[in-house]
């Protein structure tokens, strides 16, 4: 059988589970209601927090005061736009609902992929439509200043999500073993927290910038933001922060095929 | 007197139970604890490298925000270790839930909320105290500290509760009380003065952060008697205000007025 | 002494209708459709103390409704209730100290901690002094056998353990009357034995009344002595067990089988069941002679094995629940009676 012959079936299974994720996300319209207002009052309180932190300031740490608004915009959207699928992920180990899926033809971390990358991007517009609303009443509005700006951006939006469902995951799995995995998140989402979600990576002292940018953690929000706000963004700039993504991506989906082949080895289904 | 024994009784019995049963499980206990009290300093993190940078926000230095966060992390600790439901009542109300409690012949608002503790709030609890420890407060400040968490406890309550009754008048509101419950916490962990002028009247009273944080951090800064006035009466206001509208709601409730959907 | 005494009770729910669909969903924010659904409709009816009744009606007859609003949990729309002199609506509290509750899915007890730790706290629900509470507590594991897992968690327990602790807690404040919603299900067949036996035990000695709700015929039949029915919202039958039985008696059935593939033949009749040499049919005694029908198959063939049941009262309730109206139910009724 030739490759095509069988790639194309197959990425036609993960299309058609991200397209029934992204249809089922907006069965019901007043579930979005949450996660709109929850952003909307964090961009409220960090964009008041930007406007006092540079009050006699033109910039900190290269970031002027508009460029922290919209930096923390597209961090918290991206962030928003990937959570969930440790959360769902898990439960259904736990109680079982996998075996479902594991006795279907197709790989369990490729459907998660793709689901959550459907229910991210469909939950995408309507989220930036709340967060660009406020954040322009108070920082002026966001215009890519270049097709290399909007395009790059989009792309590391989709590595983003798919980097951070990945390792999502990567911790979700390891709940074949330990009943009790929640600590790998938390950790793991604590750390993302500091390192380029709630302040640009340039912000922490220049040593933990070092050790950081070797961790998966600033290349999920600091990249993409990054890539919204920077000024004079070249090639070179693009390049570095869309390749870090995909080696973390690549690496990532490698972990998570690899410990997902482990635990159907070795794991007892949960649940009666 | 009678009636106060018994919800004494009540309170005491259902505290130990709740911590019995989350002792059940003591590596999860553990986990939960540590990863709330991690989950915490990670801000503390974020506090400390802003500061640094931008100097102070809206007359607000590092250890301002750090008292805002010690009181609050108490008052939603204790919040949710001695009303563990008090967050998870719309859901009860949605499930029919809440029928357990109307079948038994105490308050119903006060029985579900004790029934439950949440484990991860005891790391709040520590943290805030560890926190307001390391800001090296005189002894006597510790007085004013336990009481302001006190009060903070009952308006932080209060207005969880305020939220979630919502279930009881609007179905579908499960979401709203989620919202609530957010910006009251958001509104009390960042300083005053950063948000507009206009808007800081919302402090004293729909989102009372002003009673829960900013005017025990007066108190802090310059003590007074009037402070702690005002901050009581609001405490025992927003307290009663809130079994008000749950018992109202809870009429509602009883007399199926809820109105449900059906798809 | 009239335990319940309800009179032209009903309750009309408004419900919201969600459209299919994104446009209709946003739209009916703003302008919600309802529709009024009788739940109960004019149900009058009194059990008196120590009584035993199995209160029936297929799934959306109105029984959770009605048992919520003689609880309290429920107002009423219309109509009046009155539950051990209280008026459940206005004074909940001051009833649930007398009334006990074990509703299937839902648990009284923690699930992580041994039932005595339930038991401590119901204790403090129901005010029952400490000295007192103990020695309850003793008699009740006495009488249901719980010592052996006294002590273990109650999500290590299996569900009829579970039963058993859950029917000892809602005797703990010595209630007058006992609602059970479905205290059998899921439970295997020695174990429904003995919660049924424990149950009519209380009836019999404490004078408990009982009010029960169940889908199995056999907690009506062994465990009750009155049965209420209701349907469409409306009270449908309420008569004693005793007399429902009798209704059983009006239709039979015979089986019969042959030493050899026999050709049966009797007028008016079509077979239930039929193979070469087997038959069943269901005869209505009010219509056909039962002596000429078991003469006519004895002389048909050499018969190996007779026999003559009554209808099975499930079929009775069965026959009860699909029936469209009550007026189509009361003529059920009539044509079974003997």
């Amino acid at each position: 059988m030739s490759f095509s012959a069988r790639i194309v079936p197959e990425a036609r299974k993960y299309a058609a589970a991200a397209r029934v994720a992204m249809l089922d996300r907006w069965r019901y319209p007043a579930e979005l209601v949450g996660p709109c207002v929850t952003l909307g009052l964090f961009v409220f309180v960090f964009s008041c927090i930007w406007t006092s932190a540079f009050v006699g300031k033109a910039t900190i740490s290269g970031y002027t005061r508009q460029a922290c608004t919209w930096y923390f915009v597209f961090a918290e959207i991206c962030y928003f736009c990937s959570s969930g699928a440790f959360a769902s992920l898990s439960q259904d180990i736990k109680d079982g609902q996998v075996a479902y899926t594991l006795a279907r033809p197709y790989h369990l971390v490729l459907a998660t992929w793709a689901q959550r990358l459907g229910i991210g991007l469909s939950l995408a517009p309507i989220l930036f439509a709340v967060g660009y609303a406020i954040a322009s009443s108070v920082a002026g509005p966001w215009i890519p200043d270049s097709m290399l700006r909007g395009g790059a951006v989009l792309v590391s939006f989709v590595l983003s999500i798919s980097l951070h469902v990945l390792l999502q995951a990567c911790m979700a799995l390891v709940a074949f073993w330990f009943e009790e995995n929640s600590a790998f998140l938390w950790i793991f989402a604590k750390i993302t927290l500091v390192a380029g979600t709630l302040m640009p990576l340039e912000f922490l002292p220049a040593s933990w910038q070092e050790v950081l940018l070797w961790f998966p953690f600033p290349w999920l929000v600091w990249a993409p933001a990054k890539l919204a706000v920077v000024p004079d963004l070249d090639l070179a700039m693009a390049g570095f922060l869309l390749g870090g993504q995909m080696a973390w991506l690549l690496l990532s989906l490698a972990l998570a095929a690899g410990v997902f082949h482990l635990a159907v080895r070795h794991a007892t289904v949960h649940g009666g | 007197m009678d009636r106060l024994n018994a919800y004494a009784r009540l309170f005491r019995l259902s505290f130990a139970a709740n911590l019995a049963a989350a002792m059940e499980y003591r590596v999860n206990f553990l986990v939960q604890v540590f990863g709330m009290i991690l989950n915490n300093c990670a801000f503390i993190v974020f506090w400390k490298v802003l500061f640094r940078r931008a100097g102070n926000l809206g007359g607000y230095g590092f250890r301002d925000v750090m008292f805002l966060w010690a009181i609050t992390a108490v008052a939603f600790g204790i919040s949710h270790v001695v009303f563990g439901n008090v967050r998870n009542l719309s859901v009860l109300i949605k499930q029919g839930d809440l029928d357990v409690y109307l079948l038994q012949p105490k308050d119903v608002l006060f029985n579900a909320m004790t029934s439950r503790t949440i484990v991860s709030a005891w790391g709040d609890m520590c943290f805030g105290l560890v926190l307001f420890g390391f800001l090296r407060p005189e002894a006597s400040a510790w007085m004013g500290f336990l009481f302001f968490s006190a009060t903070g406890t009952l308006v932080l309550s209060a207005t969880f509760v305020l939220g979630e009754s919502l279930t009881l008048f609007v179905d579908g509101s499960e979401g709203l009380s989620q919202s609530v419950a957010e910006m009251i916490l958001s509104f009390s962990l960042y300083p005053e003065k950063v948000f507009p002028e206009g808007m800081r009247w919302i402090f004293y009273s729909i989102l009372p952060s002003g009673f829960i944080v900013f005017l025990p951090l007066a108190f802090w800064r310059a003590p007074s008697v009037g402070i702690a006035a005002w901050v009581t009466l609001a405490a025992a206001g927003y307290g009663f205000g809130a079994w008000l509208l749950f018992s109202a709601g809870l009429r509602r409730y009883e007399s199926g007025n809820r109105i449900s959907a059906r798809s | 002494m009239t335990v319940i005494q309800t009179r032209h009770l009903c309750r009309t729910f408004l419900t919201r209708i969600k459209p299919e669909g994104f446009a209709p969903s946003i739209r009916s924010l703003f302008r919600p459709q309802h529709r009024a659904v009788k739940a109960v409709q004019d149900i009058s009816f009194s059990v008196e103390a120590g009584e035993s009744v199995a209160f029936l009606g297929p799934n959306g007859a109105g029984k959770s409704t009605t048992i919520k609003m003689l609880c309290g949990i429920l107002r009423a729309s219309c109509g009046s209730i009155d539950v051990l002199g209280f008026d459940p609506s206005r004074r909940r509290q001051a009833l649930a100290f007398h009334i006990g509750s074990v509703f299937g899915q839902k648990s009284q007890l923690w699930y992580h901690l041994p039932a005595g730790d339930s038991f401590r706290l119901l204790g403090a629900v129901y005010e029952i002094e400490p000295k007192q509470l103990r020695r309850r507590t003793e008699e009740l594991i006495e009488r249901f056998g719980l010592k052996d897992y006294w002590d273990m968690p109650v999500r290590k327990l299996s569900l009829g353990q579970r039963i058993r602790c859950e029917i000892a807690a809602s005797l703990l404040h010595k209630p007058r009357l006992l609602f059970l919603d479905e205290p059998t299900i899921g439970l295997d067949v020695v174990a429904k034995h003995e919660i049924r036996a424990l149950l009519e035990n209380w009836n019999r000695e404490e004078k408990v009344t009982l009010f029960l709700t169940s889908h199995d015929i056999d907690d009506v039949e062994q465990l009750s002595r009155r049965a209420i029915l209701i349907h469409h919202g409306t009270l449908v039958m309420d008569e004693s067990v005793k007399a429902l039985k009798r209704l059983t008696t009006v239709r039979k059935v015979i089986g019969v089988r042959y030493a050899e593939p026999t050709e049966i033949s009797l007028n008016g009749l079509e077979p239930l069941k039929r193979t070469a040499d087997a038959a069943k049919f269901e005869v209505d005694t009010t219509r056909h002679n039962l002596q000429e029908i078991m003469q006519q198959l004895v002389q048909s063939g050499a018969v190996v094995d007779l026999t003559v049941e009554n209808k099975p009262l499930e079929d009775l309730i069965a026959d009860l629940y699909r029936s469209q109206s009550r007026e189509e139910a009361h003529e059920l009724l009539c044509k079974n009676r003997p």
